[in-house]
């Protein structure tokens, strides 16, 4: 039996928290409304930058640094022959692939062995970081500017750390051994070294290759896949980089670029001690670290973003899969913004410290929690007749639309510069996705994203089996 | 107004925003459409009259004119493409004083001190096509744009527009470039070379500042120019070592006998840097007189210097390679397990390696 007393202080505690929510959601929204002005002059600079861009002179001289592509492969015989193939045919003027396999169980080995006519070199280079012991290195008879590193198990920061060591160029781009990397893509990501940009790091676009039509490794129809799970992550991706990304380049103080597809300069890496092993999202945590150094050092360069380089995932296509993937990934934040509390609000730290931190603290991190709490207090309010039905759902309406607002603004990014999908049918899809993605999807993502808070707490460094079904023609 | 009504509005704006953008999508769809198939038609109108101008069958006025159908931007676009991979050398003056006749050309060459940088960027891409001697003045200042996009662009221009003046102010730059953009520049030079072998020769002297001289040095190398290389090889022993390593990777690609015996002093260098340079260099000249002082070098201190001058033995041929497959019994683990990796790369990868 409810008491006045109890109705009472119920109704004090609603107000409160409903204010509080309110006022959370204005101030994220209004942040995110600000990453979207400011990713138009940015999309636009890039847009009118890369139209009749002279790649095919840049091929042909030596003005472009020479890279070191770090590929860590985990049990990947399957793919790895046709992956290692569309890495090597990559178009740049200088560059090597040094392919890390991490203890693999199965034939990972072999089929390069078999394929690429390895053949083992002494590993007579300096090795600056700490890995797990290497158990042989090799080179290949084909492709002379291939190198693969055979080594025991440690994780993908390790083996990161393994290719690093083996890096003979100063600039490193770390890549999955199953992303889809566009011939062009490293040369437009070398952009900035172009234009006279002193770099730290460079990130660019990553795209969903579900659907897409793939041949030889290389993503040659685009196409938005039609299924729910996996077309809601096409608009989320699009939402992520094209505004969200390109808004951090002109703040400043960006703190992603995603291992799958991110280039480094390896003096910086080396200095920091290389990739974490241990954390679950080694690559937000450098990126982190990376910025920390730079800060303290006074070294004054950039970790742009950079919109027209693409690399193309898979992303998981079942719930299970996403949710280990959502859960890892906001492990993995928690971990970082845990580490580093002692940059929040630190003025030392300029724009990471004011700024960037604060943001991915109570904007990503706690979001979750925020949501829950919401959705708890939108349902005790009814309980107890404290809320407007009206105003409630007319509240619901409004952050759902804005949501829809926001990915129907990447939409029309990607539509006014880069326009990968051709067809209209991929259009109306991406905007039926962007419309449905607030019900349903949202929420399904805020759930895997709470239970990273459990097990965050109960201590878990676990990845979880990431199980993928490879690329393939659609029907 | 009730909180009731605010959220109300916010909603109607948010609902008009929505349909705005669906709006936009659909129509910009539509006008893409259209502008894709009106560029193609006017494309495949565009090489007959190209044909017959290369073919001396037609003149250069026929493809310009055929040009004014696309519009602006595209009509850049495709003339700079072309110009790239269909328009021999020596037809590119013609076209670019038929191209100052078009009043879009000129439009957009007017635009180069426009506030708008995209403008600007326009005018540079403009300028490599039809740039006259007479656009000095606004390619310079292009070059020196604010916006890097823009100065790298009018860096194609160059070879249209540069004289002598000009030239002698962008080497005096070099050094205040970033590494990447001075070698996007050692391309437009090596156009010029005629302009700026006579303009590098008076800089190349000891006196000058350190960083400008490795600049100019490494020019002097990757353009090949031989008066130019002899006055680097007058600095060798330039108190600095960047100027010194400058030096030991230009004067390689002269093969020389007095470039071998400078490289040869510089193996001795303080500077580990140098000294790799020096083994390097020894190994393209493929002097074969260097072997027993490389022998020596597999030694060093340095893992670059042993690196360098293994692999600067496996280009002397066969007496530098059975001295390399000799090393791998060397006592020295260092040089042994280097040796051993020299030794066992196939020929393609030992090219990535030299060159690398």
């Amino acid at each position: 039996m409810i008491t006045p007393q109890l109705t009472s202080v119920l109704h004090r505690t609603l107000w409160w928290a409903d204010h509080a929510v309110l006022v959370y959601f204005l101030l994220l929204n209004s942040f995110y409304a600000l990453l979207l002005l400011l990713s138009i002059p940015e999309l636009w600079k890039h847009w009118r930058i890369s139209d009749d861009e002279q790649l095919s002179r840049l091929l042909a001289s030596d003005a472009l640094p020479p890279l070191s592509i770090l590929v860590p492969a985990y049990n990947e015989e399957v793919t790895i022959a046709a992956s290692t193939l569309s890495f090597l045919t990559l178009e740049y003027p200088r560059f090597e692939v040094i392919l890390v396999n991490d203890g693999s169980r199965d034939r990972t080995v072999e089929v390069l062995t078999r394929e690429f006519d390895l053949y083992e070199v002494p590993p007579a280079y300096r090795r600056p970081l700490a890995t797990k012991p290497i158990r042989a290195v090799y080179r290949s008879r084909k492709h002379s500017r291939l190198v693969v590193i055979d080594k025991e198990n440690g994780g993908k920061a390790d083996s990161l750390n393994a290719g690093m060591n083996a890096a003979r160029h100063p600039y490193v781009v770390s890549v999955d051994a199953d992303t889809l990397i566009e011939p062009d893509a490293l040369m437009r990501l070398a952009r900035p070294f172009l234009l006279g940009t002193p770099v730290a790091a460079v990130g660019g676009t990553l795209r969903v290759a579900n659907g897409c039509v793939v041949r030889m490794g290389r993503v040659v129809d685009p196409r938005v896949d039609p299924v729910w799970l996996t077309g809601c992550q096409v608009v989320e991706y699009l939402r992520a980089f094209l505004f969200g990304r390109l808004g951090w380049n002109t703040l400043g103080g960006s703190l992603i670029i995603s291992g799958a597809f991110g280039l480094f300069k390896l003096e910086y890496l080396i200095a920091i001690g290389g990739y974490k092993t241990g954390n679950v999202t080694e690559d937000m945590d450098l990126v982190v670290r990376l910025q920390r150094y730079l800060y303290e050092n006074r070294i004054k360069a950039e970790l742009p973003f950079i919109p027209d380089p693409v690399a193309w995932t898979e992303v998981p296509s079942d719930r299970k899969v996403l949710s280990r993937q959502r859960e890892r990934w906001h492990r993995g934040l928690i971990g970082t913004m845990i580490t580093h509390r002692d940059l929040l609000f630190n003025r030392k730290y300029g724009v990471m410290g004011m700024v960037a931190i604060p943001y991915f603290f109570f904007g990503e991190m706690l979001a979750p929690l925020v949501e829950l709490l919401g959705y708890v207090m939108t349902g005790v309010g009814f309980a107890i007749g404290a809320i407007d039905t009206r105003f409630a759902l007319l509240f619901l309406a409004c952050a759902v639309g804005y949501g829809t607002l926001l990915s129907f603004w990447a939409i029309v990014l990607e539509e006014v510069s880069f326009r990968r999908y051709h067809r209209r049918t991929d259009l109306l899809w991406l905007l039926l996705f962007g419309a449905i993605e607030g019900i349903g999807y949202r929420q399904l993502t805020v759930w895997f994203r709470l239970q990273a808070f459990w097990k965050f707490l109960s201590g878990s460094e676990d990845w979880g089996v990431m199980t993928r079904k490879g690329f393939g023609t659609p029907t | 107004m009730t909180a009731l009504a605010v959220l109300a509005v916010i909603g109607l704006v948010q609902g008009a925003f929505l349909v705005l953008l669906m709006i936009f999508l659909g129509v910009r769809q539509q006008v893409h459409r259209i502008h894709a198939i009106s560029v193609n038609a006017t494309l495949s109108g565009l090489y007959e009259p190209l044909g017959k101008w290369l073919a001396g069958a037609g003149t250069v006025h026929e493809f310009v004119a055929a040009l004014r159908y696309l519009p602006g931007h595209s009509a850049l676009g495709v003339a700079g493409n072309l110009a790239r991979t269909a328009i021999p050398d020596g037809y590119r003056t013609e076209l670019a004083l038929a191209l100052r006749e078009e009043p879009w050309v000129r439009r957009a060459i007017g635009h180069a001190a426009s506030r708008q940088w995209g403008r600007r960027l326009e005018a540079a891409r403009c300028l490599a096509l039809a740039g006259l001697p007479a656009d000095a003045a606004v390619l310079e200042a292009l070059l020196n744009d604010a916006r890097p996009a823009v100065a790298i662009a009018a860096i194609n221009a160059l070879p249209r527009v540069a004289d002598e003046a000009l030239v002698a102010r962008v080497l005096d730059r070099l050094a205040t470039l970033p590494s990447t953009v001075v070698r996007y520049l050692h391309g437009s030079l090596r156009e010029m070379r005629s302009l700026v072998e006579p303009a590098l020769v008076i800089r190349l002297v000891s006196g000058a500042p350190p960083h400008a001289l490795a600049r100019w040095a490494e020019l002097a190398g990757v353009l090949e120019l031989p008066l130019a290389l002899e006055r680097v090889a007058t600095l060798a022993e330039h108190p600095e070592p960047h100027v010194r390593e400058a030096v030991a990777q230009a004067i390689r690609r002269v093969p020389r006998k007095r470039s071998a015996d400078i490289l040869l002093e510089m193996l001795h260098d303080a500077d580990p840097e140098v000294r790799a340079a020096a083994a390097h260099g020894l190994g393209d000249l493929a002097s074969g007189s260097a072997i027993p002082a490389l022998m020596q070098v597999v030694h060093d201190e340095s893992w670059a210097v042993r690196f360098r001058a293994t692999l600067a033995l496996t280009q002397l041929g066969e007496p530098g390679r059975t001295a390399v497959r000799a090393l791998r019994s060397d006592v020295d683990p260092y040089v042994a397990d280097m040796a051993t990796l020299i030794a066992g790369l196939g020929d393609g990868a030992l090219l990535d390696m030299v060159e690398g």
